[in-house]
């Protein structure tokens, strides 16, 4: 019953707190679930929820990752339910393949915040879906085109620059 | 790190660096991040990464890093004969030698004239070895295995090694090179032998055994071991010793291990050709069989797929026998060569998996008769496809070669 379900408060950097069940969030994360569990012993006989602060996540971030999580790991979700994926033939788009997509499309900046999230987090299936993403602004990019969509500054010193080139001429 | 809000992206973790560089198959991808900055350049040299695809080079020097189509150019790379592994092969005055076009190290190969051969006795049969009599006096004693010599032998063995050869070799095929260890075959007017040298060597190390002729189409090395395939597709183990003073590779043994395949014969009689490629995958040596009919077929065609078939054995070394298999593993893709044929395993869907990469029937090369081509077979469904139809190959006056970037 949805009335009966265990929910947890998680806290942001910047001290938003957002609920999510205990269930979902510890399907998903590995570090939040060994939060609750080393919590479990002393609200064991309370009714009063946990807070759990998480202080290397911003409230923006945490809001999209709590967005994907609720996604990818609540069996009652109308999309994505787990017996969804039964129903997919090979080759067939994964149900939950355009929600990813659209998750990922987004700047930069929100990108490496979410990569770090998942990674804090330990979200396996988000960690990998942001390394994918990055990975493709990667793919086929010219050296001067990924240090401008990543702002990165040239700071090779003239030698190593020369070193650099030298090695892979072909790849420049 | 409170809040990860502004974090420069050139800042980001080895580890976290690692795993993006792990969902960049494309070596020139991997490259190019490594040029980016000083701390992504050291995330690429962190941890072991799985290795990229390979390039594909064309005899015009252009180079192609698979899966993409962008059209590259490594410097130095025209004029090469051949390829051998990683090696492209140059004549110039001097003779013979060898490029790594990644490193641009090189390795002289000895000169054809200076084949140091051991003759050795033989029963006439396919399984013979060579005598460690022959050796230089350095020579550590060398187990023969359950070939005995016989003194008769040995003697005859001493004798002919004071003769000269009188036939000069006309030319060589390189199958493997390291700087321990070169594999070559040459061709002599009296037919093909094996000789191995090490980078930097004077001369070459054959043997020549009467009555025996082995015509080599391909080599592996199968844990540490060399092998190699004869044209009826029987493996031959080839044990190469090393004189410990002297560091020079020698041949010390070359035993049949496995007879030819189960093959349709009748595709034969109506006149195909078939190659077969050895190649080790997965901890495992297989032979490619690959069918070819009419030389005069376009693999451009509707229907080329059919006249690109390809059936695989994997070596039962412990029973001596080869066992059909139907699939080579879903994440690994087996790169065709002449010489030096390679399994990369490409995890993330780069590319399609269980598949077969080969290149245009470049034995028909000299004919000119229809175009080079790179094509790849699935496994799973028997289709032919074009990984790069965007690639120029000029009706077939180009050939390609497999590069595989050490990473």
């Amino acid at each position: 019953m949805a009335s009966e379900k265990k929910v947890v408060f998680l806290r942001s950097s910047d001290g938003e707190a957002f609920e999510v069940s205990e269930e979902v969030i510890s399907a998903a994360s590995v570090t939040i679930k060994g939060m609750i569990d080393e919590e479990s012993p002393s609200r064991a006989d309370t009714a009063a929820t946990t807070t759990l602060a998480i202080p290397n996540v911003t409230a923006a971030t945490l809001s999209r990752v709590l967005h994907y999580v609720n996604k990818h790991f609540d069996a009652a979700a109308v999309v994505g339910r787990p017996d969804d994926y039964i129903f997919c033939a090979p080759g067939d788009e994964h149900p939950l393949a355009r929600f990813d997509d659209d998750f990922v499309d987004v700047d930069n900046d929100t990108l490496i915040d979410l990569v770090h999230a998942a990674e804090y987090l330990h979200i396996k299936k988000l960690f990998d879906l942001t390394c994918k993403a990055v990975a493709d602004k990667l793919k086929g990019r010219t050296i001067d085109q990924i240090r401008e969509t990543f702002g990165i500054v040239n700071d090779y010193t003239v030698e190593e620059e020369v070193e650099v080139y030298r090695e892979n001429s072909w790849a420049f | 790190m409170a809040d990860t809000t502004g974090t420069s992206w050139s800042d980001i973790p080895l580890d976290l660096a690692g795993r993006i560089l792990r969902r960049l198959p494309a070596h020139v991808d991997r490259v190019r991040f490594a040029a980016v900055c000083p701390q992504w350049r050291a995330a690429t040299r962190h941890g072991p990464l799985p290795p990229p695809l390979p390039l594909l080079l064309l005899s015009d020097s252009r180079v192609y890093s698979l899966p993409g189509s962008e059209t590259l150019h490594f410097p130095g790379c025209t004029g090469y004969t051949e390829a051998c592994s990683n090696w492209l092969v140059f004549s110039s005055e001097e003779g013979r030698f060898l490029r790594d076009p990644f490193s641009n190290a090189t390795l002289t190969l000895p000169p054809l004239s200076r084949v140091r051969t051991r003759l050795v006795g033989t029963d006439g049969g396919p399984v013979w070895s060579q005598a460690p009599s022959t050796a230089p006096a350095t020579m550590k004693h060398v187990d023969v295995g359950d070939e005995s010599i016989d003194v008769a032998t040995l003697a005859w063995m001493e004798m002919a090694e004071t003769l000269k050869l009188e036939v000069e070799p006309k030319s060589c095929k390189l199958w493997f090179c390291s700087f321990n260890l070169i594999v070559a075959t040459i061709y002599f007017t009296g037919g093909q032998r094996i000789a191995v040298c090490q980078a930097g060597a004077t001369s070459w190390w054959s043997v020549w055994a009467e009555n025996l002729s082995v015509i080599f189409v391909d080599m592996a090395f199968h844990q540490g071991k060399l092998y190699a395939t004869d044209f009826m597709v029987t493996l031959l183990a080839i044990d190469v010793s090393v004189d410990h003073s002297s560091g020079d590779p020698w041949i010390s043994q070359m035993r049949h291990v496995i007879d030819c395949p189960c093959l349709d014969i009748g595709y034969f009689l109506r006149g195909a050709h078939m190659r077969a490629y050895l190649v080790e995958s997965r901890g495992v040596l297989l032979v490619v069989m690959r069918k070819m009919c009419d030389p005069l077929d376009n693999l451009d065609r509707p229907n080329a797929a059919r006249h690109a078939e390809f059936e695989v054995f994997e070596a039962d070394l412990s029973q001596s026998q080869w066992l059909k298999v139907t699939t080579i593993g879903n994440n690994e893709i087996i790169f065709l060569s002449r010489r030096g044929s390679r399994s990369v395993c490409v995890p993330h869907n780069a590319l399609p998996g269980d598949c077969i990469f080969f290149l245009g029937n470049g034995w028909d090369r000299s004919l000119r008769v229809f175009p080079n081509s790179c094509r790849f077979y699935s496994m799973t469904d028997g289709k032919v496809s074009n990984p790069l139809p965007t690639v120029s190959w000029e009706s077939g006056m180009v050939f390609g070669t497999w590069l595989f970037p050490q990473s």
